[in-house]
């Protein structure tokens, strides 16, 4: 250790205070990607990428990896895979060693997540879903739909009603219908008609009239 | 008060609707690769051999000039594993060993030495390999090849033996790829270029250099520990290629060298050589070698351990060539056939079959569309096989490269063949059983090419195409039956025709109609949406036509290799109108014969691939042009000559002086009158420290003379990284962004804007500078400059619009990843407020006023495209493609200046502004090319189909990759899940109910009469 010091020194000296590349000490990234269920279904093709590039390594059967030379810095750590999605990591490496942490796109560089163990043991997030989900007919919703719903309820009172009103006390009977009598509702707008005056531009109030016949 | 609530209901309704349409498109399961379709190339073979191993079967290895690994599955062309390495990463040995295949690339100074599982395509390990003496200058013999590289397998799993840069032996593991010992040569006037492996011993081969010739140096290695020993054989050889080394693992190793009057042959480890003279050869063992004409070749026939080899020489007609063996046994030469005198080109490859027997191909191009492969079995003379196999020379050029197998059943030869062109061609006796259109891994440019309509196909055969005086002559009536015989001709189509509507009104697949049309007389037009057009490559030395339909089909393709030495532009000149076909103009470079470079134009008929003579202006447009200089710039200009009406081509010399095509008298005029109008730049590429603008003088002289305007130099240290231009054939749909307040900012559309994005390296990490330049004056209309910006990623910049994007990689202190930027260019900050004068000139002083916005981006990229519909009313999308090999699309409303960074007003929500998050986020449903593997992409074009929402997308590099794209869904089209089942049992169902209920209702009314 001491000589290769002594070596770089004089090589920086002779080099006219160019450093040696090897005089730079440089480290090996390790780690090991864990799919969901078992390692096969990791594609050859993925790719460990270190600073968008800059360094990168590519997946060994056994889902290890190994970035070489690396030297001291704070990088982030991509896993280009287009099976599954990994957590992005920042890695920070420096003299007393190689410290991970979770990281995410938009959050500030000095804002670490929670740190992990090193060498790097790396879970997929989950696997990616490119395709949207076609939500097909089922009967259930069909029936969720709050139209048939409506529907359903305004069958199932044509059927109550009657039977509600026979039930009912001839009293109180008579007095509601008295009160409808006394306070006629409003006129409210209704859509129907609204929209069919609205299409046939005609006028409504005829139509109003019409129907009170 | 009841009348106002119609407007609203119907706002109602209105916004309820558009708040179920998403954001962005993105596809269902079941749509995948209905679409869209991916050709997955590797590029051209540098290696290639058949690997069998065990039960699995053979396959094809191969890496290629575009740096990728890959395993082809003989049956079907298929790609069963590929790794594409970076393009600064070449591939220099490829070698398979049992269930595995090794490979050695290199990248800067480090070489790679990877394992690859050879059935799957898993990297089982590396190792890098440093401070290997790299000195190119000193080594003239290391060529592309004989790079000085060389793997060997040591018997009993001693070691893999790697020879690099013809001075460094290394051995490493099998298993685990450690070193187990290496070996640096010092003398750097021998270079090594072949290890061969025999006895315990690995032994390699080199030459050194003396006075005027080489001589053969041999080191010997003990492989267990690697101590060398180094001997001089007594010897001249004038060039590497005169040498060969044959044999090793199972038998010994043998160097065969041309000296004098003389093949010599040396049995390594030994310094005996034999000799035969090269007279006696020629007069008595080989027959066919008394027509010699010139020097023999060895060739390497790359058998292993085997020593047969063969001696070709040309004759006056042709050539011809010999197989000899070397005894292993006594060390001399046997002759075992003459393979006779064939007046065409001929490609050899051998293997051997499973009796050990070995089987030599020949194979050659007899006519323009037959290839000839003659399979001889050389020991006992016995003609195995002799094949013609379709082959067309005018699309793929001469062979190249031929590798021979023998099927494991030794009931078929099967060949793989690299054309020209660079294409792979998988023959098996008399067929050709897959070929794959490899030159478009090359692929320099790619265009759209509108298709023209049918109807006037019909109609040119019918009326349009006849002339005033000839419609006088024919009788109304005369006309009247043609028409109806037409007519009459065209119901012949009728049933297939409305099957086919039947069929697509069913399953609501477009194409079904497109199918049908494929079958009548004119198959090449277009469809009713546009959907269907035409994709014309330009390759190195090829011009390739795709459709976008029925799966990127070729429709025609066209070797130019001996016309050409390299393509470099190709331009729609005339797209597709009433009666004249659509043209392109390639443009390629070519030495003459006295080795001057010219430049070589063509113009063909798009649709054929033909050139295109026009019958009445011949001599004005010559379709093959040579023109003796060197271009520095070609450029479509904006204006058509009136006689055949094609664009008018520019052409700018070394000499910068400016030529046109076509340079006839009615062309000239149009060019000068177009000529004050028109402005360009130069050194605008890549590298460059400078921009300059230059005008054409106007002197009526041909070539014409051109002016520098303007000069800008970038500050030291600068030079230019991206360049975005705005696309010639993008549609604007409106002038202003209307915002919540019902106000305007009027967008600011400069035809001669051009962005500019420099990179300073003078420090790490460098400094990306972006500019706006107005061309015409070199004026800078803005500037913005990021500090900390990678050198080492792509800067890529694209604009469209008034908006322009772009993406680099960022390590600043507190933020470090990929950033997105994006401009909006308006008139002025202030709403409603536009430039004074209703025209628009760059000679005014007006400024834009730039509002940027920048995001985190989830991936690196390296292209940038943007959508482009007919009318441009469709929100555009950008797309990237990623460098995880897919393409990936951002809507614009989330790569928008304007997203507010506060909550949202109800001005924002008019405005349907998406508020600011830093992010722009890793949604995957975003990714338009879902998880097919869409490698190496440089360009991602697009083009607008005829209906408004749709645009269809390109993306090309080493593959290519097509789809249509619709960036705020497919508004104007019936989407696919209607369900048209649905609607008409519905129809049916009310007609029913109507006609039950009609009666019951009928009598019910009666019956209240009565009662």
């Amino acid at each position: 250790m001491r000589r290769s010091m002594i070596l770089c020194l004089v090589l920086f000296f002779l080099g006219l205070f160019a450093i040696p590349s090897f005089c730079i000490k440089t480290y090996k990234i390790e780690g090991r990607l864990v799919t969901l269920k078992d390692l096969p279904q990791l594609e050859p093709t993925t790719k460990i990428i270190l600073d968008g590039g800059k360094y990168s390594a590519l997946i060994r059967k056994n889902g290890k990896f190994v970035i070489d030379d690396v030297p001291q810095g704070s990088y982030l750590l991509e896993i280009s895979s287009k099976k599954f999605i990994y957590p992005k990591i920042r890695v920070d490496v420096d003299s007393e060693g190689i410290k991970p942490f979770v990281t995410i796109t938009g959050s500030e560089w000095s804002n670490t997540g929670p740190s992990l163990q090193y060498p790097l043991e790396l879970p997929a997030r989950s696997t990616s879903e490119y395709f949207m989900v076609r939500d097909g007919f089922s009967i259930t919703s069909l029936f969720a739909n709050p139209y048939i719903i409506m529907m359903g309820f305004s069958v199932l009172l044509l059927f109550i009603m009657p039977k509600m009103m026979a039930n009912m006390d001839p009293n109180a009977l008579k007095e509601l219908q008295e009160n409808q009598a006394q306070n006629p509702l409003p006129e409210m707008p209704d859509i129907s008609t609204t929209l069919a005056n609205y299409l046939s531009g005609g006028n409504n109030n005829a139509n109003v009239e019409r129907r009170r016949n | 008060m009841r009348r106002l609530l119609a407007p609203r209901i119907f706002a109602f309704v209105i916004l309820t609707l558009t708040l179920f349409v998403e954001l962005v498109s993105s596809l269902y399961a079941n749509q995948a690769g209905v679409i869209d379709w991916h050709h997955q190339y590797i590029g051209t073979p540098k290696v290639s051999f058949f690997h069998k191993f065990v039960s699995r079967g053979a396959y094809v290895l191969i890496a290629s000039d575009r740096n990728v690994l890959a395993s082809i599955n003989v049956r079907s062309g298929n790609i069963d594993w590929r790794q594409v390495f970076d393009e600064n990463e070449n591939i220099l040995a490829f070698k398979g060993y049992e269930n595995t295949a090794i490979s050695v690339s290199q990248r800067d100074n480090d070489y790679i030495v990877r394992s690859w599982e050879s059935h799957s395509g898993f990297m089982l390990w590396e190792n890098r390999i440093k401070n290997v003496r790299i000195d190119k200058n000193s080594n003239p013999i290391i060529e592309n090849d004989a790079p000085g590289v060389d793997v060997i397998f040591a018997a009993n799993n001693l070691g893999i033996l790697i020879l690099l840069e013809g001075s460094t032996v290394i051995n490493l593991n099998v298993t685990d790829g450690s070193q187990m010992w290496r070996s640096d040569l010092t003398d750097s006037s021998t270079i090594f270029y072949k290890l061969v492996e025999f006895k315990e011993k690995a032994y390699g081969v080199g030459l050194k250099k003396s006075f005027s010739s080489y001589t053969i140096e041999v080191i010997t290695y003990d492989i267990t520990n690697g101590i060398s020993k180094l001997q001089s054989l007594n010897s001249k050889v004038g060039n590497i290629k005169d040498m060969i080394v044959l044999g090793g693992s199972i038998q010994d190793g043998f160097i065969i060298w041309n000296e004098g009057g003389f093949i010599r042959v040396n049995r390594l480890g030994t310094l005996v050589i034999e000799q035969s003279s090269l007279e006696e050869l020629y007069e008595n063992v080989i027959p066919s070698f008394a027509n010699a004409n010139g020097k023999l070749a060895l060739l390497d026939l790359n058998l292993g351990s085997r020593t047969e080899f063969l001696v070709e020489v040309p004759t006056k007609e042709g050539n011809t060539a010999a197989v000899f063996k070397v005894d292993s046994e006594s060390g001399r030469l046997v002759a075992l056939y003459d393979l006779e005198e064939k007046s065409e080109n001929s490609l050899y490859s051998a293997t051997f079959d499973k009796n050990s027997r070995l089987i030599i191909s020949r194979s050659r191009v007899v006519a323009e569309d037959v290839a000839k492969v003659d399979i001889i079995a050389p020991g006992t003379g016995l003609v195995l096989g002799n094949y013609e196999i379709p082959y067309s020379l005018n699309s793929y050029g001469d062979l190249k490269k031929t590798v021979l197998d023998v099927d494991s059943k030794a009931t078929g030869y099967r060949m793989l063949v690299t054309s020209a062109d660079g294409s792979i061609h998988f023959w098996k006796d008399h067929d050709m059983v897959w070929k794959s259109e490899e030159s478009l891994a090359h692929t320099i440019e790619a265009e759209f090419l509108d298709l023209p309509e049918r109807k006037l196909w019909t109609q040119e055969v019918d009326e349009l195409a006849e002339q005033p005086e000839e419609s006088e002559t024919i009788s109304p009536l005369a006309r009247y039956i043609r028409r109806v015989k037409t007519h009459i001709e065209q119901l012949k189509d009728f049933p297939a025709y409305l099957t086919a509507y039947v069929q697509r009104f069913i399953i609501g697949d477009h194409e079904a109609e497109l199918r049908f049309t494929d079958k009548s007389k004119f198959s090449l037009h277009r469809d009713t949406f546009g959907f269907r057009k035409l994709l014309i490559f330009v390759t190195r030395t090829k011009l390739v036509a795709l459709d976008t339909i029925n799966k990127g089909q070729i429709i025609w393709s066209r070797y130019f290799g001996n016309d050409v030495f390299e393509f470099n532009k190709i331009f729609i000149v005339r797209s597709s109108t009433v009666k004249y076909p659509p043209l392109v103009v390639a443009i390629g470079i070519q030495r003459d014969s006295k080795g001057k470079i010219v430049t070589r134009l063509f113009r063909l008929n798009a649709l054929t691939g033909e050139n295109f003579i026009p019958t009445e202006n011949e001599k004005y447009f010559p379709s093959e042009l040579s023109l003796p200089i060197i271009t520095k710039r070609i450029l479509k200009l904006p204006v058509e000559e009136p006689d055949e009406r094609t664009h008018i081509i520019a052409l700018i010399d070394e000499e910068l002086k400016f030529h046109i095509y076509p340079n006839h008298e009615n062309a000239v005029k149009a060019f000068i009158q177009f000529a004050p109008s028109f402005y360009f730049t130069l050194s605008d590429d890549i590298g460059e420290k400078s921009l300059k603008g230059y005008k054409v003088v106007k002197n009526n002289v041909q070539p014409f003379d051109i002016t520098e305007v303007w000069i800008l130099n970038f500050p030291e240290g600068e030079s230019i990284a991206a360049i975005g231009r705005r696309p010639q054939n993008e549609k604007i749909a409106s002038l202003g962004r209307v915002l919540g307040d019902r106000s305007v900012l009027y967008k600011y559309l400069n035809p001669h804007l051009v962005a500019i994005a420099t990179l300073s390296t003078s420090k790490t990490p460098a400094t990306l500078n972006i500019y706006l330049i107005d061309i015409v004056k070199g004026s800078i209309l803005h500037h913005a400059t990021h500090e900390n910006v990678g050198y080492l990623h792509p800067i890529r910049i694209a604009q469209i619009e008034n908006s322009i994007v772009y993406h680099f990689w960022s390590e600043n202190y507190n933020e470090k990843g990929y950033v997105a930027v994006v401009y909006e260019l308006y008139e002025s900050e202030i709403k409603d407020q536009r430039f004074e004068s209703p025209v628009f000139s760059s000679f005014a002083h007006e400024r834009p006023y730039v509002s940027a916005q920048a995001y985190m981006f989830p991936y690196g990229i390296n292209a940038i495209g943007v959508t482009i519909t007919k009318h441009g009313i469709a929100t555009r999308e950008f797309l990237f493609a990623l460098d995880t090999d897919q393409v990936f699309g951002v809507s614009k409303r989330f790569l928008d200046p304007r997203r507010p960074q506060r909550v949202l007003t109800n001005e924002d929500k008019e405005e349907m502004l998406i508020p600011y998050d830093p992010a722009i986020p890793d949604n995957k449903k975003w990714v338009l090319s879902y998880h097919l593997p869409v490698a190496g992409i440089r360009q991602i074009i697009t083009s607008p189909a005829l209906l408004e929402s749709t645009t269809l997308v390109l993306a090309y590099g080493l593959d290519l990759w097509f789809t249509r794209e619709a960036p705020s869904k497919t508004f104007d089209v019936l989407s696919e899940d209607f369900s048209k089942g649905t609607l008409l049992a519905t129809i049916f169902g009310l007609i029913l109910g109507i006609l039950i209920t009609k009666p019951m209702v009928r009598r019910k009314k009666v019956n209240a009469r009565w009662y």
